[in-house]
């Protein structure tokens, strides 16, 4: 297990050692948001489910934290590793695939929960804001920081140029966290929009934290956890097997 | 025929990218203790045979194992026995030379004091120990070799592979780094080394593989390609070279030609045709007043063979 706990612990430190580019950029956004929201726009709007929009929306932007989180983690750490040629020191070890992409996953899980809990942090600062269920926020933290982990493992080996890895982000991940239910329910949609937004994936991860902190929810927390899972499952078990072929890694 | 069980075995392999055959049923074993000096021209194959084995590289055709471990199959099992200072530099920018060297061990299971001691012997034996805090991208090219050899070498392995490990370097510092691989070998160790300079086989291998176009041309040990395939040019001055004498070795040895008050012997076996000359020229009460031998360098012999020349006696 010494060569996993390595890996893990370079994973970990990696990211705590560059803390303005890994942790403090995702909360200061938050920050932003809650004081625009809370203060400046936050009384044109009404409550939504009985909560001030501040605190409606809030889940939501500790949620898009801890996805982008996850996905930079991974996604960055990888890709550079294999821009600058030292995975090779992976590659040559006696690590185990399983263990590589798990220690990726742990470093990108650990990166997601310090973001989420520190922006939660700060709202609680600014916001009067009740957290009903602790144990399940917990859950949901780390299984979508794990999952966008995963997710930016299967984009750090495919991508050739840092620009493809901007795609995923501008062009797939911000717009699906925007319409996945951040600042608004579902329920305010018509029905087609409400029909096509249970297709986004990110709403779940959205709902469900939502569902921990608040207790309300636009679909059952137990169906936004079985999705988040199944993704979660899918995403490690197509990063394990790239691994273990050497897709990109190997010629 | 060795009786040992090999440390690393090449079986049949082939390897193609795209169009290109970089390696032809390629079979090659390294015995426990050798110290085997691949060589050939650029794009040999020299790379991938090393990829290969090391896991740097996808293996579809043929086996590769490590003192029975099946490279693929068994990979965990077979990479820890294999230290690899491959041709490039590649260091983790985030961290430290001694951080680097910290991480490696920790990859092949050493204990976080066990890696950071043998970190701290590893940079005191390579001159790098004032170097510690430094990130690896601001060493120089000499440092970077150094510290790629003992990235190599920080879990002791039993096998050591190094791709051009001396590439670029000075002259001071590549006999430097040659005191160390011959300590290595002193230890125990089994090692396969890839270079261009043949000066460097001839001076730390004993065995050869001259690989050209993916094929394994000749492999053998360095004694026996410089019996078979060297040869020598012997010239002695003498005294008391009587003409039925000089007609007589003429007509014994045909490898030896009579120049006024010299011999010229040219051949292949030098120990065995030498020796046996002199003993009949000291029976014929021949005086040898000096003596100069020229032999063929393993440069020489491995030209011709990529050549596709070379005599095999």
């Amino acid at each position: 297990m010494r060569d996993f706990i390595t890996l893990t612990r370079r994973e970990l430190r990696r990211f705590l050692s560059l803390p303005n580019q890994t942790i403090f950029p995702p909360v200061m956004t938050a920050l932003l948001y809650i004081l625009i929201f809370g203060y400046s726009l936050g009384g044109d709007i009404r409550e939504i489910n009985g909560f001030p929009y501040v605190v409606y929306i809030l889940p939501g932007l500790i949620m898009m934290g801890v996805i982008n989180s996850g996905y930079a983690n991974s996604t960055t750490s990888l890709f550079i590793a294999r821009y600058e040629n030292f995975i090779q020191d992976l590659l040559v070890s006696p690590l185990s695939y399983l263990k590589i992409v798990s220690a990726y996953i742990i470093g990108a899980t650990c990166r997601g929960l310090i973001v989420g809990l520190l922006t939660l942090l700060v709202g609680l600062i600014f916001v009067d804001l009740p957290v009903a269920n602790p144990f399940v926020m917990i859950i949901f933290l780390a299984l979508t920081a794990a999952t966008f982990g995963s997710f930016g493992l299967l984009v750090g080996l495919w991508a050739e140029r840092w620009d493809n890895i901007a795609v995923f982000l501008n062009y797939l991940i911000t717009p699906l966290i925007f319409l996945g239910g951040v600042f608004y329910s579902i329920e305010q949609l018509p029905p087609t929009w409400r029909q096509i937004s249970k297709f986004n994936p990110l709403f779940y991860m959205v709902d469900g934290y939502r569902y921990s902190m608040l207790n309300i929810s636009d679909v059952s927390p137990w169906l936004s956890f079985l999705v988040i899972l199944v993704l979660f499952l899918v995403t490690t078990g197509v990063a394990i097997h790239l691994f273990k072929i050497g897709w990109k890694l190997r010629n | 025929m060795n009786e040992q069980k090999p440390m690393l075995e090449y079986e049949n392999v082939t390897k193609k990218y795209g169009d290109l055959t970089a390696l032809k049923d390629f079979s090659l074993k390294l015995y426990p203790e050798d110290f085997l000096g691949l060589v050939g021209p650029n794009g040999a194959g020299k790379t991938t045979a090393i990829h290969l084995a090391t896991g740097l590289a996808k293996l579809r055709t043929g086996r590769i194992k490590i003192k029975g471990n099946d490279v693929v199959n068994d990979y965990t099992k077979a990479r820890r026995l294999v230290g690899l200072a491959p041709q490039e530099p590649n260091f983790d920018r985030f961290f430290s030379v001694l951080d680097c060297l910290v991480y490696q061990g920790g990859y092949f299971g050493l204990a976080p004091d066990k890696a950071r001691q043998r970190a701290l012997e590893l940079l005191e034996l390579f001159e790098l120990t004032d170097k510690i805090d430094s990130k690896p991208p601001d060493l120089s090219g000499g440092q970077k070799r150094r510290l790629l050899l003992a990235k190599a070498v920080i879990h002791d392995p039993e096998i050591v592979i190094l791709d051009e490990p001396t590439a670029g370097l000075d002259v001071e510092l590549r006999h430097k780094l040659w005191d160390y691989l011959r300590r290595l070998k002193g230890r125990g160790k089994t090692i396969l080394l890839t270079t261009h300079y043949i000066e460097e086989v001839e001076a730390l291998a004993n065995r050869v593989a001259i690989l050209d176009e993916g094929s394994l041309l000749l492999e053998d040990s360095v004694e026996n390609i410089m019996r078979r395939y060297g040869r020598y040019s012997c010239v002695f001055k003498v005294r008391g070279l009587k003409e039925k004498t000089a007609r007589r070795v003429c007509q014994e040895y045909s490898f030896v030609n009579v120049e006024n008050s010299s011999l010229r012997a040219n051949g292949h076996r030098f120990d065995e045709e030498i020796n046996d000359l002199l003993t009949t020229l000291m029976r014929e009460n021949v005086t040898i007043k000096e003596m100069r031998v020229d032999e063929t360098p393993l440069e020489e012999i491995f030209l011709n063979k990529i050549k596709g020349g070379g005599t095999d006696a």
